[in-house]
């Protein structure tokens, strides 16, 4: 599979009056067309920041941003702004990803007039209208001439995610699409962008900190879990959640408390060695999570940074030693 | 005696196009040292119900009817008829609340210390020593370090350790009940775990009751001894925690366990619920889930069903097709929705 | 009801549309008595100084019989040095002030919005150069740079006595929309107008401006009132060719032929005083609903 769009080693870097804070630590994740998956991780970890460097909105201050193959930092004119229309970002708060003063009609028309996909109002107002329909805004007469503030959490996510469409996206990324959006109706949204990418190839990468939702929306993906700016781990979402290889993952997967007293109550956790999570401004040496990993060996995890490497089962860990265990335990099996 | 029993209780907001309904007619007990976590989505009226259970309601709104009777060593009152001091000292020394550290509920220019030391002499306690020795005392049962935590302000500690303040801060006089509003809500999965500990664990050395509200399934799950949802204002079920997630009988908590992925065991048949919670000013005739509800029929829409006793101990449901729902729903196992739906 | 925005409006809806819109206005107004108050007092002075003047006669001449009489039915408000009708003058006396401030605060809000929100949009270094200028003008002694001005140039028309006032006055607005600007520019909604490729037109004036009518709106009168004042100051300071007979030119008059003296001349002075006065106090009274006529929320199906 070719990747559409790919983040090549991605580094960026913040100056702050305390310091330099490494938001992104070279990340590299390669999407395919009309894959759905999730980047996890708990606050800090720069997943929010690694969506913008996919969208574009921010310049990595290391590595590259390729799309379709080439370097976008690097394109120009034509083929930047064709980029630019090609990945779309979906805020997280419902209530400030709209403009308060616009009705949707206005606010779905702009881009189409815009990018001259309509030259009339008629021709807009039917534009509009299958948008609403495909996002599942029925019927659509009663959304047109709706101001935000008249619209729920849910209706108002449903527009940005129309609004995204209007340029005809490869790549969406959703940014805590759902965080804020009342828990029974996040399942309707999930499946709307589940819907968006199998019947219109559109690339979904759905940023958040609910491994649950993360489980749901990326079933049939992948799922890369993020600490402290790095990639940590990255496999298809069944093999993370029954067989966990890095130990943060392990360690998020044990925690998360569940929607089921029996499972919940009776989950081994994973204890770690210190509830502290390091400032960014101040990272420990060589893996960031050896402070707190049980498995940690002095000598080489306080020293030497791992890599994103790959084991058997078609995925990647950043942890020396499961690097280590799990290719030394496939060779064992086919020695 | 229940420590809390709250009966009928009504509150509505008062605003300039009429009275909204937050909270109909909810009744509940609460025994000693039991947990009960009260579940809703947006306008369900969980806050407005857990505020006025310490009568802290902000202006405009106004309890129609109901009691709150509070028990303590065999002496019964009615918190609604406590006058201001009485009040005062039912608040943080009989019921205290544990507000969202997420959301503002330090003062931001004063120093933690100086929060205990407010709060402190609010309720009367003035020896400076004395207060410092319990902070010292609190501090240390929520796993924080004093000497660190004291001196800071609120900005300078982590979402984790400011919820572990407001806990401790509420324990200050040794309350028969706690209510947490959201307790887990905007923190890490990890922090969030060790919030949950904690509170097994005070729970299970200070033998307090909990009331607990959120709109998060799986705190209940891991917490609660017995929950109650609530929608557009009104308790639709209360039962034992067991089985309120693996024999749900009102059709909103079979939709809303529905809705919540897990991420241990098998998915099942997740979905939505369609559709969007009422107008509480313009509540429809009739059950106010019927609009939404896949198992309405006429008699649903004709009158507002009550809370009726369904088929396990202690359970209630508002919905007259609760046999429906057990039906549904096949087997009384200790397996989730999702999958006995699927 | 969709294709209502399509379909040709009939006449009805045509007269109806604007119709709707002044029933709103009123509507809203009427949340805020203060705000309703203000705005029928403007109403009620706007009418004074430009339609008035059309149905009454202009008294100008002078009458050495009927200096300083008292109010009485005739004069309602007495008659000046020159035993003219005050009340005359007052109605006469309105347009001039009211459209050199109307000018002046157009040009400074134009100026303001322009630049600021170029300066906030573009940023770098035209931003410093703007906001340098900005701060230099900002610490110029206005009033006494006025009285310099004036005094130099000894300002005739109306255009260029706008202009010059409108020119003073811009710098603090300015720097006000460049941070208003600068705030809602990272709002989410204008970040996914940046990322359609809208351009930067669409997002100043679709996007950010009209998040910001209400700020506007409430400038542009407040910099009436500051018009009006600076007005008032550099006539009756003598610096603009007294001609005409303007509010500021009665007062130029009633200080300078000693109508401090007398009491029967009370009303000579009170009435500009009172007329300027109740227009500002109108002005700013209408300001203070304006955030709410602004409010999408409050607009509509209730």
């Amino acid at each position: 599979m070719t990747a559409l769009i790919e983040l090549d080693h991605v580094s960026r870097t913040f100056t702050t009056p305390d310091g330099v804070i490494t938001a992104v630590d070279a990340v590299s994740l390669a999407l395919g067309q009309g894959e759905a998956m999730c980047l996890v991780g708990e606050s800090g970890c720069g997943k929010t920041t690694t969506g913008r460097l996919l969208t574009g909105l921010l310049r990595p201050t290391g590595g590259r941003l390729l799309y379709e193959g080439k370097d976008v930092w690097l394109t120009k004119g034509a083929d930047l702004a064709r980029f630019r229309r090609a990945v779309q970002l979906v805020h997280q708060d419902p209530y400030a990803s709209l403009n308060p003063t616009r009705t949707v009609f206005q606010t779905l028309s702009a881009p189409l007039f815009r990018h001259k996909k309509a030259s009339s109002q008629r021709q807009a107002l039917a534009a509009v209208t299958e948008l609403l329909q495909r996002v599942d805004l029925s019927p659509p007469e009663n959304f047109i001439a709706k101001y935000p503030h008249q619209l729920s959490g849910g209706q108002r996510q449903r527009v940005a995610i129309a609004r995204a469409l209007t340029v005809d996206p490869k790549v969406i990324v959703a940014d805590e699409a759902v965080s804020m959006v009342d828990v029974s109706i996040r399942i309707s949204l999930l499946n709307l962008l589940l819907a968006l990418a199998k019947e219109f190839g559109v690339t979904i990468a759905l940023i958040t900190h609910d491994l649950a939702v993360a489980r749901y929306f990326a079933a049939r993906g992948r799922i890369g879990v993020m600490y402290l700016g790095r990639m940590v781990e990255l496999a298809d979402t069944e093999a993370l959640v029954t067989d966990p290889a890095h130990p943060y993952s392990a360690a998020l997967i044990a925690a998360i408390p569940e929607a089921d007293p029996d499972i919940t109550r009776s989950k081994t956790r994973v204890e770690l060695r210190s509830a502290e999570v390091p400032s960014l401004l101040s990272l420990p040496p060589g893996c960031t999570f050896h402070p707190r990993c049980p498995l940690a060996e002095a000598g080489l995890c306080d020293v030497l940074v791992p890599e994103l490497l790959p084991i058997p089962g078609a995925r990647e860990v950043a942890c020396h030693v499961a690097v280590r265990e799990r290719t030394s335990e496939r060779a064992v099996v086919t020695a | 005696m229940p420590v809390l029993s709250v009966r009928d209780l009504s509150i509505d907001y008062i605003t300039r196009k009429g009275p909204v309904h937050a909270v109909r007619n909810v009744s509940f007990d609460l025994e000693k040292s039991e947990t009960l976590a009260i579940i809703g989505e947006s306008g369900s009226g969980k806050t407005t119900l857990a505020v006025g259970l310490i009568r802290l309601s902000p202006r405009g709104t106004k309890v129609i009817k109901g009691e709150i009777l509070y028990t303590k060593n065999g002496l019964t009152t009615d918190v609604r008829t406590l006058d201001d001091d009485d009040l005062r000292e039912y608040r943080w020394a009989e019921a205290a609340m544990v507000f969202q550290a997420a959301l503002n509920s330090f003062n931001p220019v004063i120093t933690i210390w100086e929060q205990f030391l407010d709060t402190a002499r609010a309720h009367g306690m003035k020896d400076r020593q004395k207060v410092r020795d319990r902070a010292d005392e609190l501090l240390d049962l929520v796993h924080l370090d004093a000497k660190r935590v004291l001196p800071a302000f609120p900005h300078e500690l982590s979402g984790g350790m400011k919820q572990r303040v407001l806990i401790a801060l509420s324990l200050m006089l040794e309350p028969q009940l706690v209510i947490l509003d959201e307790p887990t809500t905007a923190l890490d999965i990890l922090t969030q775990r060790s919030i949950i500990d904690l509170l097994k664990q005070l729970r299970e050395r200070l033998g307090f009751s909990m009331i607990f509200i959120s709109h998060d399934l799986s705190i209940a799950a891991e917490l609660a001894d017995r929950m109650i949802t609530m929608y557009a204002g009104r308790v639709v079920e209360e039962a034992n925690v067991d089985d309120m997630f693996y024999r749900p009988r009102h059709p909103y908590s079979v939709g809303l366990l529905r809705a919540v992925p897990r991420v241990s065991g098998a998915l099942g048949s997740v979905a939505s619920i369609p559709g969007s919670p009422p107008d509480l000013m313009r509540l429809p005739i009739g059950c106010s889930y019927a609009p939404r509800c896949p198992y309405a029929i006429d008699a649903c829409r004709a009158a507002d069903p009550p809370l009726i006793p369904v088929d396990t101990p202690r359970h209630q449901a508002a919905c007259i097709r609760w046999k429906h729902v057990a039906e549904l729903l096949g087997s009384n196992a200790e397996v989730p929705v999702a999958e006995k739906l699927a | 009801m969709s294709s209502a925005i399509l379909a040709r409006p009939t006449l009805g809806q045509r007269l109806a549309g604007p119709w709707f819109a002044a029933v709103e206005f009123i509507r809203l107004l009427s949340r805020r008595p203060v705000g309703l108050v203000g705005f029928i007092g403007v109403v009620f002075f706007l009418l004074l100084a430009y339609v008035a003047p059309r149905f009454v006669p202009f008294q100008n001449d002078p009458s050495l019989g009927d200096i300083y009489l008292t109010p009485s039915l005739s004069h309602p408000l007495g008659t000046d040095f020159q035993g003219r009708d005050v009340l005359n003058q007052i109605v006469f006396g309105g347009s001039d002030i009211l459209t050199v401030a109307i000018l002046a605060a157009f040009v400074s809000t134009v100026i303001a919005i322009t630049f600021g929100s170029i300066a906030a949009v573009v940023g770098g270094r035209l931003d410093s150069t703007i906001l340098a200028i900005t701060d230099v003008v900002l610490t110029l002694p206005k009033l006494i740079l006025l009285i310099a001005v004036a005094a130099i140039l000894r300002p005739t028309g109306f255009v260029f006595l706008s202009i010059l006032l409108g020119l003073l006055q811009w710098s603090s607005l300015l720097r006000q929309i460049r941070s208003q600007v600068l705030s809602l520019k990272e709002r989410d909604y204008v970040e996914a107008a940046r990322s359609l490729d809208l351009g930067i037109v669409h997002i100043v004036f679709r996007e950010i401006l009209p998040t910001m009518r209400s700020y506007i709106a409430i400038h542009f009168i407040f910099a009436m009132t500051e018009a009006m004042y600076a007005q008032v100051f550099i006539i009756i300071l003598g610096l603009v060719p007294v001609s005409g007979s303007n509010w500021g030119i009665m007062l130029y008059f009633a200080q300078g032929q000693g109508a401090l003296y007398f009491r029967d001349s009370i009303w000579y002075i009170l009435s500009p005083i009172l007329a300027i006065s109740l227009v500002q106090l109108s002005l700013v009274s209408f300001a203070s609903a304006l955030e709410d006529i602004f409010n999408p929320r409050l607009r509509g199906s209730a």
